[in-house]
């Protein structure tokens, strides 16, 4: 079995999502981010903080795709911790 | 939870005359929110799969490979068959939008809860894509309108600036490489499909279909005959007579107890309202 060449998580990100799917879809943006690597990070925190080493990496020259995923993922991330902070 | 699942979805597409393969469980399968919610699904999303394997590999991926399967209702494969792999909202469009169709605008990041995702199986960097692929695309995409009630032209892609995410994806693509009659144009570097170029062809391809639904003749109560299908409009003497354009279509003469006749007649009956007769 192959995989389609263009998925990304991405794809599967919907704001009406349970609040367990959607930190497990940021997740696995940051594990994009990785490499492909599994990301250890436990907290929505760490999300960010790591979120914010690559944007902030522009001096290694990242792929505009990789700055938009680190981008798009922190304007996540703010927008799950305001829903969080609602009441989820 | 939604939970309208798209069930008749098989019956849909075969009715469109489109070879089907059904997959096993499509019927119950979704992505965790479950089937749609109230008047959902309001558009397709075209996409190309990125990918030059076997439509077994595919479909096989769709529903069970990609992490966040289910990735799509429907496959399409080179040939034009169509494979059914989910009847619930699937992981296809994800983050984009906001886009607007016919029953309303589906919000930033919620595409995935308001969308049919069709996968057509295509590398999408110059693979040719057969014409009777994109026949059936098109007559795919025409029946799921029809179906679900929604506008022939509430169809988006990743093309342009109306698209869905166009800075993340591509497809469906590459345009120079579609054969057949419809030539779309291509608005990126990487040769994705024009949407408006889509959505036209879907519109002209509705109204032929329309007009090669008209194959009943009827006879209104005055003498007038008129042509009765999906749209209704008389006819003169000359085009049913030899020679005429009409002249070779059935003279349809329902039984007066027919579900036939009854649909007849109330076509009729529009019409006469419609000319105030």
């Amino acid at each position: 079995m192959s995989a389609f060449a263009d998925y990304e998580p991405e794809d599967a990100w919907c704001t009406t999502d349970t609040v367990p799917a959607l930190v497990l879809n940021l997740r696995r943006r940051v594990a994009e981010l990785d490499g492909g690597n599994v990301s250890q990070s436990e907290t929505l925190e760490q999300l960010e903080r790591r979120a914010l080493t690559y944007v902030h990496a522009i001096n290694r020259e990242l792929e505009q795709r990789e700055l938009t995923r680190a981008a798009e993922l922190l304007e996540d991330v703010e927008w799950l911790r305001t829903r969080i902070r609602s009441g989820g | 939870m939604g939970d309208r699942y798209l069930t008749d979805l098989a019956h849909v597409v075969r009715a469109a005359g489109l070879s089907v393969v059904e997959t096993a469980g499509w019927e119950t399968r979704a992505r965790g929110s479950g089937g749609y919610d109230g008047d959902r699904p309001w558009c397709v999303v075209w996409h190309h799969t990125a990918s030059s394997t076997t439509p077994e590999n595919d479909v096989n991926y769709i529903i069970h490979g990609c992490p966040d399967a289910p990735v799509a209702n429907l496959y399409l494969a080179r040939d034009g068959t169509v494979y059914v792999c989910a009847a619930g909202a699937c992981n296809h469009a994800g983050k984009g939008g906001p886009a607007s169709f016919m029953r309303g605008t589906v919000p930033t990041d919620q595409m995935n809860t308001h969308a049919i995702g069709v996968e057509a199986a295509n590398a999408g960097t110059g693979e040719r894509w057969p014409a009777e692929q994109i026949d059936a695309y098109f007559a795919l995409s025409l029946a799921l309108s029809a179906a679900y009630g929604f506008d022939v032209g509430d169809v988006i892609t990743h093309g342009g600036p109306d698209g869905w995410a166009p800075d993340r994806k591509i497809d469906p693509a590459t345009a120079a490489a579609v054969e057949g009659e419809w030539r779309p144009e291509a608005v990126t570097s990487a040769g994705t499909w024009s949407l408006l170029d889509i959505r036209a062809e879907l519109e002209l391809r509705a109204q032929h279909a329309t007009e090669d639904d008209m194959l009943y003749l009827a006879t209104l109560a005055d003498g007038t005959v008129c042509v009765v299908g999906s749209a209704i409009r008389p006819v003169s003497g000359d085009e049913i007579a030899p020679g005429g354009p009409y002249a070779g279509l059935p003279r349809f003469v329902p039984d007066p107890a027919s579900y036939w006749h009854a649909w007849l007649r109330a076509g009729v009956d529009e019409y006469s309202q419609r000319v105030g007769m």
